[in-house]
């Protein structure tokens, strides 16, 4: 593990500022599970950077966040999952009081496929080939949460972006870094890069899959194993609403549907499940991959629930993630606003 | 498309809308008859999954029907019925599907003529639209 990462876990636990840590542990054939860390040598594991995103971080720390008995947790994240867990504190989820988030400029991850079947391989930032779909086009793979390991543009330090992160570093003795520049320069440079990936992919998203025809064919495929909610951060609902017992059809609709097309679909619902789960969650989706990454039909459904995101946050100026002190969109309105949308 | 009769989903919110079409109704106004009305407590219980599965099971168009703002019964859910209708409408649109067939308008208990109105021009609007392609899609 990085040595100023090393340092700074230690100082925090021994002098008790944190009293553990949420990380990724290297575990047996090559996987990472995560890992709550209470005991210094347990760190010799620990893995803050895996190739694979096995669960995703914001989903391990709801897991059991939601009223921490004692102490301050040091959570050690990918950017994606620094910014799904400041949704997750708006819905509700996770507390952030007593959570201090760290990030690093990500390099990104292989499709978990690939290396299931391949064992070991390293992802390479500069490689996009390398990467799973949605980590090519991504442009926040950095700087997120409270403070942020940087090993780019000449730097091997940590940068604090919040109060809490500056202050935890004051009370440890160390320094944030200062001198960013160059950085930045090297972030601002990666971006360009993937904004002209993602555009690409965009279009060619939309080429091949819009409108009902384009939907169907990119759906035909789905076998309804609703993998993609299950794995997706944000969708933390107990009971979707694609499962519950008065949404399922009765015969008769299947039957009358089946009349009027000819045949009909089993099990039906498919595109109601996509669509609608975009119009619930699409203005928290942080793009981080874990849905396309466990499809077993290997539809682009992150890209595309990812593309849409990108439509309805624009409508309120929304970034998920970005602000904690931004409400959800959902959560609020302004009286004069939408004209467009009422006649 | 001659014998084409849309199909037209109506949430109407029980203390306006819903109220607005039965004065429509009492003053004997005359209307198309494709709106099939579904009474909700208000704008706000419209989740955007029941707008998407009518759209999907066939109807030709949906129309979500409310107090107009400042108006709600309670209070602010047709504000944050706005909202949730516009994302909706993206999701729609972004995925290249018709999002002309959605329609939200705020109707008043005293506006059965609006009532009519609303209805009259959807349905033309849609009729121009013809039926939903959805309708006769195998593979939903
Ligand atoms: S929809 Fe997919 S990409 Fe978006 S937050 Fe959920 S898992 Fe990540
Ligand atoms: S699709 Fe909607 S109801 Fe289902 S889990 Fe996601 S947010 Fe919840
Ligand atoms: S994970 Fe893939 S196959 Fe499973 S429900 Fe989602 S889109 Fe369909
Ligand atoms: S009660 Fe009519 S819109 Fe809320």
């Amino acid at each position: 593990m990085n040595s100023i990462l090393i340092d700074i876990i230690e100082k925090a636990m021994s002098s008790g500022m944190i009293s553990s840590v949420m990380v990724p542990s290297r575990g047996p054939e090559d996987s990472f599970p995560w890992t709550l860390v209470s005991n210094i040598s347990a760190l010799q594991r620990a893995e803050p950077l895996p190739p694979v995103m096995s669960v995703q971080g914001a989903k391990a720390l709801a897991s059991f966040t939601q009223s921490l008995p004692e102490g301050k947790l040091l959570a050690v994240m990918r950017p994606c999952e620094v910014r799904s867990t400041i949704e997750l504190s708006k819905l509700e989820q996770i507390d952030l009081d007593r959570i201090l988030l760290l990030t690093m400029d990500c390099p990104g991850a292989v499709p978990l496929k690939e290396y299931v079947e391949n064992g070991m391989m390293e992802p390479d930032i500069s490689s996009p080939e390398t990467l799973r779909p949605l980590c090519r086009q991504c442009i926040e793979f950095t700087s997120a949460g409270d403070l942020c390991l940087s090993v780019h543009g000449g730097l091997h330090s940590v940068v604090s972006l919040t109060a809490r992160g500056e202050e935890l570093l004051d009370s440890l003795g160390m320094k944030a870094e200062s001198n960013t520049s160059e950085w930045k320069e090297w972030a601002n440079g990666l971006r360009l890069e993937r904004e002209k990936i993602k555009t690409e992919s965009t279009e060619s998203l939309k080429k091949a899959y819009s409108g009902l025809q384009g939907l169907v064919e990119a759906f035909s495929g789905c076998i309804s194993c609703r993998s993609c909610r299950t794995v997706c951060p944000i969708c933390y609902c107990r009971l979707c609403f694609i499962d519950m017992k008065d949404r399922r059809s009765p015969a008769s609709a299947h039957l009358e549907h089946s009349y009027n097309a000819g045949a009909a679909r089993l099990i039906s619902n498919t595109l109601l499940f996509h669509i609608g789960r975009m119009a619930h969650m699409s203005l928290s989706c942080v793009s981080c991959g874990m849905c396309e990454d466990a499809c077993p039909s290997d539809i682009p459904i992150g890209r595309l629930v990812s593309m849409v995101s990108d439509n309805t946050t624009e409508l309120f100026d929304y970034s998920a993630g970005r602000n904690p002190e931004d409400p959800l969109p959902l959560n609020t309105f302004c009286l004069e606003e939408l004209h467009e949308y009422e006649d | 498309m001659e014998d084409f009769e849309p199909r037209i989903i109506g949430f109407l919110c029980n203390w306006c809308s819903y109220a607005g079409a039965d004065l429509a109704g009492t003053s004997r106004l005359k209307m198309p008859p494709n709106l099939v009305p579904i009474k909700v407590m208000c704008s706000s219980r419209v989740d955007p999954e029941m707008v998407t599965d009518a759209f999907l099971r066939g109807a030709d168009g949906v129309l979500i029907a409310g107090c107009h703002p400042g108006d709600c019964h309670y209070d602010k859910g047709n504000y944050y019925a706005r909202r949730r209708f516009a994302v909706l409408k993206k999701v729609v649109e972004s995925l290249g599907l018709e999002a002309d067939r959605l329609r939200l308008s705020w109707i008043s208990a005293s506006e059965g003529a609006r009532f009519q109105q609303v209805v009259e021009e959807f349905t033309e609007k849609i009729r121009k639209m013809g039926p939903n392609p959805t309708g006769k899609e195998t593979l939903l």
